[in-house]
């Protein structure tokens, strides 16, 4: 099958390997019909995330056809259509009992590796490095899905890919964020990130019952899409000072909570941003948070930091003396998808909301190279690329 | 509960030096009572099904069984295990015979919890294999020393007694495939 193979920073290729084949009795493979490149992915290519190696197949958002499954998958059958959550859950451990499903204890066969990094191992992720598992990913003509039971959203027919796809990991994502703010009626949200994930928190914010969304990004395509899902906008490389001009916008008192859905490529033109850039392209930091620095900065007293964003390893200069003295909450993490693929598939048949919104090109694998460049060069207001596999 | 087998539990218990790699002690929690996993790990023949670079288990005698281990040059290694003590459903420890090329021993204590269904697995191991071929033994396995085969080991335990199955992606593709070309790249 052709498959999208990470080959080292920056560099994708399309080659033809072997077919997936089943491996334990949980197993399920699917003939892949529509995938997605993700923001998290540019982390990958980029050379952020360790323990990628050459060769490994990318890809975390994916949906499309079962057409073989192992001896003891009971729910799902051949034929199904089904979206694919980008974490791995067993549905039989204790974190999976409470639907914490990216904190599964069963999945990561790399598990010991991440203890030492973490402290203890969170699920195994498709197409996401061998800390994580090695799993290969679904920008491929077909995957292996563990535990389908488990792993797996059955869609109605007649329901086109795009409008469900996202349901694997940023409409999840983007919601998560906005529950983990814990939001009253009345509130500001401001958010950091207007790409996908970003406009997805945007929805869910409002849906949850905020007042006012504040959407901060520099790319003006972008915004403007967070300004048609309600939005009210802020540029940053056009205020004075983000912080002030946040503190202004409410009224002298910050945003009831803060999520920031950038994660650790943030761009910025503040110092501390210029020197992470210096100390990353050093290898002297993994990460680059500038984002959370301003979120923490920004948050009203007892308020939440809310972070979808993907961070790696050890950060700078994090406002800790901030977070204290303002009495905030902090929630983060991979997102439980499955326990959200459900209740959000409903919204999305009961027309609330449309996730497809946020496409913005259409490729085929060959193009798949090309379109990691353009998506990381953020060139033609490029928000989010599908793939069509089959 | 017979005093010596008392006494048995308690020695090893003892905190080891972290520093000794040829010790090792880990804990894991699983979702089983600790009569199943009692008896799933006394059966020595189940833990051949999952436990990493151990080949086959063959069990003896109702207390001596013989485990071989592959080593990356594709010779083995093998010992007899004997087991020393035991309380059914809550520990089992044993040795190595005597004279065997490798010598170890260890303990494992299944501690249940409160409410039932739920287990505390205490494992404490040491090995020394004479004539330093400890060394050989790390270096020719996957260049995983004996304790994080351990705990690797125990995790895989607790993946096949709660789900049935281990976590692996062993023979799944990707572009290291000797026969894998690409078809494009940039």
């Amino acid at each position: 099958m052709k498959a999208l193979c990470w080959e080292g920073k920056q560099k994708v290729a399309v080659k033809n390997v072997s077919d997936p084949h089943l491996v334990n009795p949980h197993d399920a493979i699917v003939k892949v019909t529509t995938a997605a490149i993700c923001g998290s992915d540019l982390h990958l290519y980029d050379g952020y995330i360790p323990t990628m190696e050459k060769g490994d197949i990318l890809g975390h958002e994916t949906m499309g056809e079962v057409v073989e499954i192992g001896p003891l998958v009971e729910r799902v059958k051949v034929g199904d259509r089904i979206v694919i959550p980008f974490d791995i859950g067993c549905g039989h451990c204790e974190h999976c009992g409470k639907e914490e499903y990216s904190a599964c204890d069963n999945t990561n066969p790399n598990s010991v590796l991440a203890d030492k990094l973490y402290g203890y191992s969170g699920a195994g992720l498709f197409g996401y490095s061998h800390m994580y598992g090695g799993y290969a990913g679904g920008q491929a003509e077909y995957i292996r899905v563990p535990f389908a039971d488990t792993n797996s959203l059955v869609v109605p027919p007649g329901i086109p890919d795009e409008k469900v796809l996202f349901l694997s990991d940023i409409f999840p994502t983007g919601y998560m964020a906005a529950e983990n703010c814990n939001i009253k009626r009345g509130d500001t949200v401001a958010i950091w990130g207007a790409g996908p994930v970003g406009q997805m928190a945007i929805k869910s914010a409002f849906l949850l019952g905020a007042e006012r969304v504040l959407s901060i990004d520099h790319y003006q395509g972008r915004l403007k899409m967070s300004e048609a899902n309600g939005a009210e906008v802020i540029n940053f490389e056009e205020v004075d000072g983000i912080l002030d001009e946040i503190n202004y916008r409410t009224g002298g008192t910050g945003p009831d909570a803060c999520i920031d859905a950038v994660g650790l490529e943030a761009h910025g033109n503040t110092i501390t941003a210029a020197i992470d850039q210096a100390k990353a392209a050093a290898y002297l930091a993994t990460d680059r948070p500038d984002a959370l620095r301003q979120a923490i900065q920004a948050c009203k007293k007892c308020g939440t930091v809310s972070i979808p964003g993907v961070y790696g390893g050890l950060l700078d200069k994090i406002p800790f003396g901030a977070a204290f003295g303002k009495g905030l909450t902090f929630k983060m993490g991979q997102t439980h998808t499955q326990k959200y693929m459900k209740p959000l598939l409903d919204r999305v048949l009961n027309d609330e909301i449309d996730p497809s919104s946020v496409i913005t090109h259409r490729v085929d694998i060959e193009q798949g190279p090309d379109a990691y460049k353009t998506f990381s060069d953020k060139k033609d207001v490029c928000m989010k690329v599908v793939i069509k596999m089959h | 509960m017979a005093s010596e087998n008392l006494e048995t539990r308690q020695a090893p218990l003892q905190p080891t030096g972290t520093i000794d790699k040829n010790k090792s002690r880990h804990a894991i929690t699983i979702l089983r009572s600790p009569e199943d996993i009692y008896l799933f790990w006394r059966n020595f023949e189940n833990l051949a099904l999952f436990m990493k670079d151990i080949k086959k288990i063959d069990v003896l005698s109702a207390t001596q069984s013989r485990w071989t281990v592959e080593l990356k040059s594709g010779r083995s290694i093998d010992w007899v295990a004997e087991v020393r003590g035991e309380i059914p459903g809550q520990m089992i420890s044993w040795a190595s015979l005597e004279g065997e090329s490798v010598q170890t021993s260890g303990h494992v204590v299944f501690e249940g919890l409160p409410g039932g269904g739920k287990t505390v697995v205490r494992l404490a191991m040491d090995f020394s294999i004479p004539g330093g071929r400890l060394t050989e033994w790390a270096t020719f396995l996957t260049g995983e020393d004996p304790d994080t085969l351990a705990i690797t080991n125990l995790k895989r335990l607790k993946q096949v007694l709660e789900t049935g199955e281990y976590a692996t992606t062993e023979g799944q593709p990707s572009g290291r495939e000797i026969d894998s070309s690409y078809v494009l790249a940039h």
